[in-house]
């Protein structure tokens, strides 16, 4: 069995494995000599009377005992009546009955009632009658030969009725010496708990044995074997009494004997083998006891010589000593088994099911490619393709991850070995690597893929952030530019003034009080226990290697486009030559009744996230409503079940992610939330939130619906965070209206990111600020740069969504619409095709074609060539 | 008690517990395939520690070749094996289940490959193939049952 350890095998070897101490024609001969012995000793017992009773209860059957318990194999081997019963299948004449169920039930209690019997029968007759005792010896022979003409393997005789075997085993426990068994070639399974297949666990696989009844014969045995010896001795002989008393006598022994065993069995908190072991050994010395002066008379009578008056006592102090030795051992190996057996029962793993093997080998068949992952030293395999994000997440190893898309710059990793067998870098990466100033072997693990064995690190090295000068036209005259807001359109543009002009005073202003974190995995807060560890983007010393100050958890007051000055909560002013005004977005307020009470909730920023988690904990919230059913609800939605919450996405529309998705894919996606244990209920708005003293209880719907809750958190939107601009006097539409150059209505003074309004648009997402933030920071610095627009790209960073969407949602006039759907499948493309590009596309469950697609979207490329391709769904044409 | 492991006596039909001790017995490959495509893949060297005692990843490991160790620490430094899982067998259920430490490591014996499935690879085959997914749940639940009732079987017997 696969699961055993192999030290058990050393433990308890079956005979197999055992050393048969003689070859097996040596057996045979000695099995020859002792048929023909027992022959002779019948025929003595006949002619000699006097010296063959001598010779078998003098000297053959006192011997039997301590052959049993020092070498039982030896006496197994060469028994006579052993050799007798497998006669017949040696000579290949048995029958090879398998026992009835009845006779395997009993068998062992008829063997023990003929020992009694028989053994009791010694004082009145077998004792003094070598006639009887030969009829004995002879008839034993004749049944144990018939037993093997009929019955399978041993059960007819050695391993069933023998009236030996009750002693056998009681005794031979645990042999001294174990001899292999050299009767059975090949075993053939003939009996439950097999002494000859396995000797050194037989009588503890009995003792433990599921079958009560099993149990309780072996026990009973062991409970009156010592009244039974001891009756034998002292309980006087025929005719001295009649054979009705000495009945009644030997029965009161043996019911003295099994009251001391029950009482102690019951009140002695003893493991199970421990008793029978002591009344065993408490047995054989009674046995030796009373009968070694007997035996030595006997040996006198045979030899004719004289034995010494000790010698009866040699004997008893010898087995007396081998009994002590023979008890630590049983008690010994009883600890072994009871150990061995839990292991092997707890440590038993399950096997694969029968289909596994040939899915096995079908994956096997696939190209591979291998990734070690340093310090450690695991290696994960992957199809080639694959991201190195894709196969450390596989492989369960922990690492963060923002966008999927290599813009946020959360899952840097250094590679170690074979960059030449990863994908090249593009564009986003490039530029993420450039700010995050990691060394030339950092990768974003969600860009790389793999294409050959590569080694990597997933923690680079921070200290070799290097300062990049683009060497670029810049204006020396500014000697002060001011960053107003530390997210990513904020930071992007004061990096960006650094890399262009290399003098400059740079202030950065954040209303947070965290420097530069993955806004994008902030629903990872709700649910992650390892809170903003993990989330920061950027080096701590980045800041100070850039030259830039940095103002944390710092209100800005006003600006004065005017004076060039901005005014700090703190009543500290700042001085500008040019202002960049990034300070993002706010989240809509919902202005309903009861919004605002204990346990409702916006997200925007860290903070709110990590404010949600400790409130949940804390009411020990269940159930939560997330209105809304954009990237951010859905997303927040999945941070809550992580939780461990029940979650409910209420959505406006008929779908949920209306902006980014159409109809089809929108049901879809919510099939597999559903699938995932996140609710998603359409056409459905909040109106009121009801709240009582511990916090909010439930959420009234438009449609008069009541939903119970203990959370509520509003996704309703982004806006603008607009005021100070508007009180600054800037052109502000729905935000900051910015040109081409990202330049406000106030000259010298930049918008950037979720603030800004750019060609009559508010993008709101990560690609558009940074490069946005790019464009007004090299303009600020006194450069040259124009943003002529993004092409928006998302991925739902749900687990297992699979869901991108890039470009332009809405079908019009003039497009190809390309479009499959596999029924019962998770899997959906959706591409617009107009003037020979990719103008949106829309897919689930694509894997890395989706990213093929995407980048053909936003990068406009000219797909004429792949379109016949595309056509028939075979997006993989655009690797080429 | 089974002591079939003891006495596997040859041509003797296979314990009926270990029979029991069988993921998904009737999954067709094209099931073990969905399946399987949810997991990562990983190789190790003989010597190599796959899981530490105290890692806290909840994953379902499949032994796809090469054989295992699983040690228990039995004084500070000092391990002690206490089963060998080879190839075609599964560990980890309890760890998938309840996400609690590891509470023994597991060491490579030979050169092998396992696969994992995480539990956040579980949910997306949940959301996936639900019916997949449901059975899977159901025979590891059903595994570790048997486990239960074999360590209370135990316990029976062994501890007074």
């Amino acid at each position: 069995m696969s699961s055993v350890p192999a030290a058990a095998d050393a433990d308890f070897p079956n005979y197999t494995r055992l050393p048969t101490y003689l070859p097996q024609g040596a057996w045979r001969g000695l099995r020859a000599a002792a048929v023909a012995a027992a022959l002779g000793l019948a025929a003595v017992l006949v002619l000699e009377p006097q010296l063959g009773l001598d010779l078998v209860w003098g000297l053959v059957i006192p011997l039997a005992p301590i052959v049993f318990l020092v070498a039982p194999g030896v006496w197994r081997n060469v028994c006579p009546l052993a050799a007798l019963n497998q006669l017949p299948r040696a000579a290949g004449f048995t029958r090879g009955v398998v026992q009835t169920p009845r006779l395997r039930e009993y068998a062992y209690v008829i063997g023990m009632a003929a020992l009694l019997v028989l053994v009791a029968a010694r004082k009145p007759l077998f004792n003094q009658s070598g006639v009887a005792t030969a009829v004995l010896i002879l008839s034993l022979m004749a049944l144990a030969f018939l037993g093997g003409v009929v019955f399978k393997g041993k059960s007819g005789w050695c391993s069933s009725i023998c009236p030996l075997l009750p002693v056998q085993r009681l005794y031979g426990q645990t042999p001294f010496l174990t001899v292999a068994n050299t009767h059975c070639q090949p075993c053939v399974g003939c009996t439950k708990n097999c002494y000859d297949f396995n000797p050194k666990v037989a009588y503890l696989a009995d003792q433990y044995d599921n079958d009560r009844h099993y149990v309780a014969y072996r026990r009973f045995f062991a409970a009156i074997f010592p009244g039974f010896v001891l009756a034998y001795f002292l309980v006087p002989d025929p005719p001295a009494i009649s054979l009705a008393e000495m009945s009644l006598q030997f029965l009161l022994y043996m019911g003295a004997s099994l009251a001391a065993f029950t009482a102690l069995d019951t009140f002695v908190k003893a493991s199970l083998v421990k008793l029978p072991a002591l009344a065993g050994i408490a047995a054989l010395n009674l046995f030796y006891w009373y009968g070694a002066p007997a035996m030595t008379e006997a040996a006198a009578r045979i030899s004719g010589e004289t034995v010494s008056d000790w010698s009866a006592w040699i004997v008893r102090g010898g087995v007396g000593a081998i009994s002590l030795i023979w008890l630590a051992r049983t008690f010994a190996t009883e600890r072994r088994f009871i150990r061995r057996t839990v292991e092997s029962t707890t440590g038993q793993s399950a096997r694969l099911g029968a289909g596994a093997a040939a899915a096995l080998e079908s994956e096997a068949r696939r190209a591979a490619v291998e990734v070690t992952f340093q310090p450690e030293g695991r290696r994960g395999v992957a199809n080639p393709e694959s991201t190195l994000l894709e196969v450390a997440e596989r492989c369960g190893l922990v690492i963060e991850a923002g966008c999927r898309m290599g813009i946020c710059g959360a899952d840097p990793v250094a590679v170690t070995e074979g960059m030449e067998n990863l994908s090249p870098v593009g564009d986003d990466e490039q530029a993420t690597l450039d700010r995050l100033g990691f060394a030339a072997n950092t990768r974003m693990a969600c860009c790389a893929r793999v294409r050959g064995p590569v080694a990597v690190m997933l923690a680079p090295d921070r200290t070799v952030a290097r300062l990049v000068h683009v060497g670029a036209r810049y204006d020396a005259s500014i000697k002060r530019v001011v960053v107003v807001g530390n997210g990513i359109a904020g930071v992007t543009a004061a990096d960006h003034v650094r890399r262009t002009h290399p003098s400059c005073e740079i202030h950065l202003v954040g209303r947070e009080r965290y420097p530069l974190y993955n806004r994008m995995g902030i629903t990872r807060l709700i649910y992650g226990r390892s809170a903003m560890q993990g989330l920061y983007l950027l080096p701590d010393a980045w800041y100070g290697q850039h030259s830039i100050t940095s103002w944390l958890n710092t209100r800005v007051d006003s600006i004065d486009p005017a004076a060039r000055t901005v005014t700090l909560g703190t009543g500290e002013i700042l001085e500008y030559d040019r202002l960049i005004l990034a300070a993002g977005g706010r989240s809509v307020v919902p202005q309903f009744e009861g919004f605002g009470a204990r346990g409702s909730y916006i997200l925007r920023d860290a903070e709110h996230a990590m404010h949600l988690r400790e409130y949940a904990q804390r009411r020990r919230a269940r159930r939560a409503i997330v209105a809304g059913g954009g990237l951010l609800g859905l997303e927040a939605a999945d941070g809550l079940r992580q939780l461990g919450l029940e979650v409910l996405v209420l959505e406006r529309g008929p779908w949920p992610l209306q902006r980014q998705v159409d109809e089809r894919a929108g049901r879809m996606l919510q099939g597999y939330l559903g699938g995932l244990g996140i609710g998603v209920l359409t056409e459905a708005e909040a109106i009121a939130v009801e709240a009582g003293p511990a916090g909010v209880s439930a959420v009234r719907l438009k449609d008069g619906r009541t939903l119970p809750c203990d959370a509520f958190l509003a996704c309703a939107g982004v806006r603008p965070d607009t005021a100070l601009a508007v009180a600054a006097g800037l052109k502000v539409n729905q935000g900051v209206v910015v040109d081409d150059r990202m330049q406000t209505s106030a000259p010298g003074l930049y918008a950037a990111g979720d603030i800004a309004e750019h060609d009559g648009r508010l993008y709101g997402i990560w690609p558009a600020s940074v490069a946005q933030g790019e464009t007004a920071g090299v303009n600020a610095a006194g450069g040259e740069r124009t943003y002529s627009g993004t092409v928006p790209a998302t991925i739902l960073k749900i687990n297992g969504a699979e869901l991108v969407s890039v470009g332009r949602i809405a079908e019009q006039d003039g497009d190809e619409v390309i479009c499959f759907e596999a029924p019962g499948e998770y899997r959906y493309a959706r591409l617009l095709v107009r003037e020979g590009r990719i103008a949106g596309a829309i897919m689930i469950g694509h894997g890395r074609e989706a990213t093929l697609v995407g980048d053909a979207v936003r990068q406009g490329r000219r797909i004429e060539a792949e379109l016949g391709e595309l056509r028939r769904g075979v997006f993989a044409a655009l690797a080429a | 008690m089974d002591f079939r492991d003891f006495f596997d006596y040859p041509g003797a039909e296979p314990a009926a517990d270990a029979n029991d001790l069988v993921l998904l017995p009737r999954l067709p490959p094209e099931g073990w395939q969905k399946l399987l495509a949810r997991t990562g893949v990983q190789r190790f060297r003989a010597g190599e520690t796959l899981v530490r005692a105290g890692d806290t990843q909840p994953a379902l490991f499949i032994v796809v070749s090469g054989s295992l160790e699983v040690l228990a620490e039995i004084d500070r430094g000092k391990a002690r094996r206490i089963a060998v899982i080879e190839a075609g067998s599964v560990f980890g259920e309890q760890a998938f289940f309840d996400g609690l430490p590891r509470s023994a490591s597991v060491r490579a014996l030979s050169d092998g490959e396992v696969r994992s499935l995480t539990r956040e690879a579980f949910e997306v085959l949940a959301a996936r193939e639900p019916e997949l997914a449901r059975a899977l749940l159901l025979d590891l639940g059903r595994i570790l049952s048997l486990r239960l009732r074999q360590t209370s079987a135990l316990v029976a017997r062994f501890v007074e």
